[in-house]
């Protein structure tokens, strides 16, 4: 069992990532938006940028409708992801460009929180995460 | 060399200088800052992961946008190990329902 420590005050659960490229060593610290309702894990493609990757290894476009209209992506797999105490490596994201008044990199959603049991402690600002063998 | 976005000028940050993450925002409110040497501020918290604002770091660059940020990113790259680039202002909330077609 992970532990992870969230801002409780905060409007949405805001928690720290880290993603790899050809780039670094160390990865990349990012903040996110911890998402239940959203289906893929999102990384904006300057940061995908910044660790080195290019959007000719993505794997497909995407498109993805919104209140503003349709908004074009891709899929890309990155060489590792790290996130509330857990790594995936060789993990797909969708690269998909975030206003930038959010003030976040990117979202975790199911693509990522379906390989655990969770529970988020909303008042006391903590997420407790166990990886479930599939 | 690092720039902020309001000019051309070197980046005018103390890069020695670790602050908590309140006092970056402090310093440096409402702008993107590109930090390095992040560490957590309760080494002896049992979380196995925290967020930024539980950790101290050292800014070297400030920018006004996310994109004017990036090359500061780039940059910082050759010079250390781990770069984080966060918002200091206020996080929105009003995320959108998204549908991959």
């Amino acid at each position: 069992m992970k532990v992870t420590r969230f801002a409780p005050t905060r409007d949405l659960i805001y928690v720290g990532g880290r993603a790899w490229g050809p780039l670094h060593r160390r990865g990349r610290p990012l903040r996110l938006v911890l998402d239940t309702g959203a289906a893929e894990t999102i990384i904006t493609p300057e940061t995908l940028d910044e660790l080195g990757y290019n959007p000719r290894q993505g794997e497909e476009i995407t498109v993805m409708r919104s209140a503003v209209g349709h908004e074009q992506g891709y899929m890309i797999r990155i060489k590792r992801f790290d996130c509330l105490g857990h790594q995936s490596r060789n993990f797909r994201v969708h690269a998909q460009d975030l206003p930038e008044g959010w003030g976040i990199e990117g979202l975790i959603g199911l693509s990522f929180l379906r390989q655990f049991d969770y529970e988020v402690r909303s008042r006391e600002g903590r997420i407790y995460v166990k990886r479930v063998s599939s | 060399m690092l720039a902020n976005d309001s000019s051309n000028m070197p980046v005018t940050t103390n890069a020695h200088e670790r602050l908590t993450w309140d006092e970056i925002c402090r310093r440096y409110p409402d702008e993107w800052v590109v930090v390095v040497e992040i560490e957590r501020v309760d080494e002896s918290d049992e979380a196995d992961d925290v967020a930024i604002e539980f950790c101290t770091s050292v800014v070297i660059a400030h920018h006004k946008t996310r994109k004017g940020a990036s090359p500061s990113v780039k940059a910082a790259f050759q010079r250390y190990e781990e770069v984080g680039k966060f918002w200091t202002g206020v996080l929105k909330a009003p995320i959108s329902r998204f549908t991959v077609l």
